[in-house]
């Protein structure tokens, strides 16, 4: 009996996943449970985006224990006959990841997401100051400047990076630093990389009020930094109405590939603006918002397997990361910078570095950095204009990814 | 490194967003000259009120506090009461009020409003 009792210990140690730690595979998983848990103190202790960063740590987590069989990323490799995954495989022998991965894989979680946004933004000081959409176009030059700073950088090390035009238009979506566009786009171009990208675009994104303030300075005298702008004008309901509809309209036909994203955005205003669907709007705001934010996190996260994130390429996604966000905020204070001198002063280039749309981060940020200047000067509402306006042309920018690139 | 690749996504990239957004830009323009003027007119109603909140203002005389209710608390009860009521109320008092029990659930106002909100669609 006591022999029996032995084997049976043994077999079960042999079966568990502590042998896995002495292979090679095993070692690497090994690091990005660290990994994973430095992602957790980032995001519990120092507050980097929690809301997603927990999730997609744990996904990290839970796909990098050996021979847990949540995710297989195999099944999601293009099949022979053209189709996206393999779904067979997916419905007979898939884990509990590789399910909530479908709403990734098929584009379902971000645009959701959108809609959750939408119910949760005024465009108010969009409609009531239109140019600040030119603001929201111009920062996202981070975007394609990054596109340009992939290839170079692929091109300069082939063996260690090697991004083709697919990953560069991925990690270029970096720069409009919205979480939901840049998982819909690298989902689309580079899903072995989506893992990486997802945790620098929301790493950096916490990084705002660290990373934008120093650029506005150097960009900027001190006289167009105090500039106090006029109060915005009244906007009506019915224009809070007709916007989300004619923008739909007005971008769909334009950009296609951008119409899901959009569409769900403006949905969501619309039902928010519109002011009989209370009851859906709430939804909207906080339990589909909250649902899709956990399986997406953790699906995202799921996708970071060591195979995956420890290579030169995640190194080079997170210089890259950086440079877009950087290259968006020069962009739009740039911009802004000439608008102030078109309008002979009437516009604080502050509010351009808004346009990178990390609503509502990067408007206080250019309330902080104007209000530092004089204290009386209230940019926050002015700043809201570009921050929405960057959603939008964020938005747009990865439907042209989508369209040139896919 | 493809640059001919490079430069065609980037051009067309910046064109294609820059040219969306200035179109959206000239709707929402025109749009708010041909809309913008209904929210000048309920503007110009609106502005009547406020004189006259603030006509009416100085007559009233401050609430009656029960001691210990905090000046915070007080700001926020009347905020609530005055956004609930549309203005036209004043508040003369604020006082703890005694614990009541509904029924045999024991359910307090906070509760009572909780059930009877979800149960109104049905």
């Amino acid at each position: 009996m006591l022999e029996k009792f032995v084997e049976a210990v043994q077999g079960i140690i042999a079966d568990s996943a502590f042998p896995q730690l002495l292979t090679p595979t095993g070692l690497k998983q090994l690091l990005m449970i660290v990994i994973a848990c430095v992602l957790f103190y980032l995001a519990i202790k120092k507050g980097f985006e929690p809301l997603l960063l927990v999730p997609i740590a744990f996904g990290m987590l839970l796909t990098n224990l050996p021979m847990a069989g949540m995710y297989h990323p195999e099944f999601f490799n293009i099949q022979p006959d053209g189709s996206v995954l393999n779904a067979m495989e997916i419905v007979n022998h898939g884990g509990l990841l590789d399910i909530l991965y479908l709403g990734v894989k098929l584009g379902i979680y971000p645009p959701l997401i959108f809609l959750g946004i939408g119910a949760m933004t005024d465009f108010g000081p969009l409609i009531a100051n239109p140019k600040s959409f030119l603001l929201g176009a111009a920062a996202q030059i981070g975007i394609f400047l990054t596109f340009f700073g992939a290839l170079a950088l692929g091109a300069a090390f082939p063996e260690a990076i090697g991004f083709g035009a697919r990953e560069a238009g991925a990690i270029g979506i970096i720069g409009g630093a919205d979480g939901p566009t840049a998982i819909y786009v690298a989902k689309a171009l580079a899903p072995d990389i989506l893992g990486s990208i997802a945790v620098a675009a929301y790493s950096y994104m916490a990084l705002v009020p660290l990373i934008q303030p120093p650029i506005m300075k150097a960009l900027t005298t001190k006289k167009e930094r105090m500039v106090v702008m006029e109060q915005l004008r009244p906007v009506s309901r019915v224009e809070k109405l007709v916007f989300p509809v004619l923008t739909t309209i007005v971008v769909s036909f334009i950009v296609p590939a951008a119409a899901p994203l959009v569409g769900m955005l403006m949905l969501g205003n619309l039902m928010k603006e519109c002011g009989v669907v209370d009851r859906l709007v709430k939804t909207a705001q906080n339990e589909l918002m909250n649902i899709v934010t956990i399986f997406l996190g953790i699906t995202v996260g799921a996708t970071a397997t060591a195979e995956n994130f420890l290579s030169g390429k995640t190194i080079g996604i997170i210089v890259l990361g950086l440079l877009a966000f950087c290259c968006g905020t020069a962009g739009g204070v740039l911009f802004g910078k000439l608008m102030y001198v078109i309008t002979g002063g009437k516009v604080n280039p502050l509010i351009g570095s808004a346009g990178v749309s990390a609503v509502p981060m990067a408007a206080r940020v250019s309330q902080k950095v104007g209000q530092a200047e004089n204290p009386s000067n209230f940019l926050l509402m002015h700043a809201m204009g570009p921050n929405v306006a960057g959603v939008i042309g964020s938005a747009v920018a990865a439907g042209v990814l989508l369209a040139i690139l896919k | 490194m493809d640059y001919e690749l490079a430069g065609s996504v980037i051009l067309s990239g910046l064109t294609i967003v820059f040219v969306v957004l200035i179109l959206l830009t000239l709707i929402v323009d025109v749009l708010g000259k041909v809309l913008g003027g209904v929210g000048k007119k309920a503007d110009g109603g609106g502005k009547q009120e406020p004189e006259a909140l603030v006509q009416e203002a100085p007559e009233q005389a401050a609430p009656v506090v029960e001691e210990g209710i905090p000046n915070e608390t007080v700001a926020v009860i009347s905020a609530a009461v005055t956004a609930a009521l549309g203005g036209n109320c004043a508040v003369r008092g604020i006082q703890h009020a005694p614990a009541h029990h509904h029924g045999r659930g024991r359910r307090t106002a906070w509760g009572m409003a909780g059930m009877q909100q979800n149960t109104s669609p049905f």
